[in-house]
């Protein structure tokens, strides 16, 4: 059970990865709206959305059973991609 | 950056903030259109999930989408493996009043999930004979449950003997309620699959009034509508299909196994001596009468051998005459088109096309008979099965025409888990 839920959460994380590299290519990260600089936009927006994907993952496992899990990590970190970095450039300002 | 500056100028205000001029290191400098597809990809990728984990119907379209897999290629599929539910496969049995019932329980070791705070469960009824180890069944049920659904396989002595009996409705009954007991289950989200004779038992047990309004579908896949109008077929070896008679064999190996079931149906209404040698006839390691046999056989029972063996085509109406009441009155307890308008659960047929256990125009026949009374119903042909079991090295084509109607079904048989 354990490691059936460790791979599950491994899988999860891999597409937060897949999103983060997509919202640096759609220029969307932390350090395309400037909130970051350099390198560390990148590796902040890869680690912002491999985190809400796993928080979305199980989110959706405990809501919805374990089949949505997938789904769920999709959604909330494209939408922790795309908002967040927007949001806190807001707020800098 | 030239093309991206044009750009800014189109975006109006946004051009302050947009992302696009700025300057990057080399390898972000995508081309304008791959960071335009990538936006779009995000934002389709954004609203596709969201659909798919928020709605109902969603939720039912990537249940059945991950259920394809295992039911198309009749094995486990890696990937509902991974994202499945973890399950636990039990036995149990309980005994009706008429038989000993045997259950093969596939269910998920975690709780319902918060939404819809509830399971789905389903009936398997596999027909006759012991299927309790058949691979394609374990790789159903096991698939079933890593998505979230409760599955028990019911078999009986009866049923395991070849055998079809009304008195088994109690035994389908004491399931489902034993299910709809089962942690998580919601018992407006019980269905049946009957598969093959299976599906008979289930539509006799759909009417019973402790579930019938209960149950939330029936899945009636290879089976028979009406026994005599099968005799009928048997004895022609022949199918009415569009007022035109073809050609039909009923199976042979390893043996006549819906021959002997009628044959067990018709014995049962005669004398020891005359029933086995009905019996013997169409039964394994089959025995085929000789002439002193057919000579000791009452008229009932011979015209009632004669539409088994189909030894003659030409004199079936003549046969089925010959019948006597008490025969037809099994065949009519037998037949789910006795029940037909009482069953209130939606009802979905699948028949295989040419399927040698059950001619296809059972299905069609209740089909037409379901329309006639305007009840809710689906009714697909297949031809990637061979009776219920999938075939093996299917083309392209019959995949895309049939995985079509076959998706349709599984997505409406996982709405009410979704």
């Amino acid at each position: 059970m354990l490691a059936a839920d460790l791979l599950l959460s491994l899988v999860w994380l891999a597409l937060g990865l897949l999103v983060a590299g997509l919202a640096c290519a759609a220029r969307w990260d932390l350090g395309a709206r400037g909130v970051l600089r350099g390198a560390r936009g990148v590796w902040s927006t890869l680690a912002l959305s491999a985190l809400s994907a796993v928080v979305g993952g199980w989110l959706g496992a405990l809501l919805f059973g374990r089949l949505y899990g997938a789904p769920m990590a999709l959604w909330v970190s494209v939408v922790a991609c795309a908002l967040l970095p927007f949001a806190l450039k807001r707020l800098q300002r | 950056m030239a093309g991206a500056q044009s750009g800014a100028t189109i975006t109006g205000q946004a051009v302050a903030d947009t992302p696009l001029t700025q300057k990057h290191p080399r390898w972000r400098r995508l081309p304008r259109w791959g960071i335009w597809a990538a936006r779009i990809l995000l934002v389709v990728i954004a609203l596709l999930s969201a659909t798919l984990a928020l709605t109902p119907a969603g939720r039912a379209a990537s249940r059945a989408a991950l259920l394809f897999e295992p039911v198309i290629a009749a094995s486990q599929s890696p990937a509902l493996g991974v994202v499945g539910e973890p399950i636990r496969h039990t036995t149990e049995s309980f005994t009706t009043v008429s038989d000993n019932v045997y259950l093969d329980i596939y269910a998920p070791t975690s709780p319902a999930p918060a939404i819809p705070h509830a399971r789905e469960g389903v009936i398997i009824i596999p027909g006759v004979g012991d299927n309790r180890q058949a691979a394609q069944l374990i790789n159903l049920s096991e698939s079933l449950a890593r998505s979230g659904i409760v599955v028990m396989n019911m078999t009986t002595d009866i049923l395991i003997n070849f055998t079809i009996s009304p008195l088994d409705s109690e035994a389908v009954v004491q399931t489902y309620l034993r299910l709809a007991r089962w942690p998580g289950v919601d018992a407006r989200r019980i269905g049946f699959l009957g598969l093959s004779a299976g599906g008979a038992l289930a539509c006799f047990a759909a009417v019973d009034p402790r579930i019938r309004d209960a149950a939330a579908f029936l899945v009636l896949f290879g089976s028979y509508y009406n026994a005599t109008d099968m005799l009928r077929d048997f004895g022609r070896r022949a199918l009415l299909v569009n007022g035109h008679y073809q050609p039909w064999q009923p199976i042979g190996d390893p043996f006549d196994v819906p021959g002997y079931v009628l044959a067990q149906a018709i014995a049962s209404t005669l004398p020891g001596d005359q029933g086995n040698i009905i019996l013997n006839a169409f039964g394994p390691n089959s025995i085929p009468p000789n002439a002193s046999d057919l000579a000791s056989l009452s008229p009932p029972a011979l015209a009632a051998y004669h539409l088994l063996a189909g030894d003659q085509p030409d004199r079936v109406e003549a046969n089925i005459a010959a019948l006597s009441p008490a025969m037809r009155t099994q065949l009519q307890a037998l037949s789910p088109s006795a029940f037909a308008p009482q069953i209130r659960a939606h009802i979905y047929l699948l028949h295989d096309a040419s399927d040698p256990y059950v001619p296809f125009t059972e299905s069609r026949d209740f089909d037409a008979a379901l329309t006639r009374l305007g009840r809710p119903h689906d009714y697909v042909e297949f031809s990637i099965f061979s009776h219920v079991e999938v075939r093996s090295g299917l083309g392209l084509g019959p995949l895309l025409g049939d995985g079509a109607r076959l998706y349709r079904i599984l997505y409406e048989i996982m709405l009410p888990a979704s």
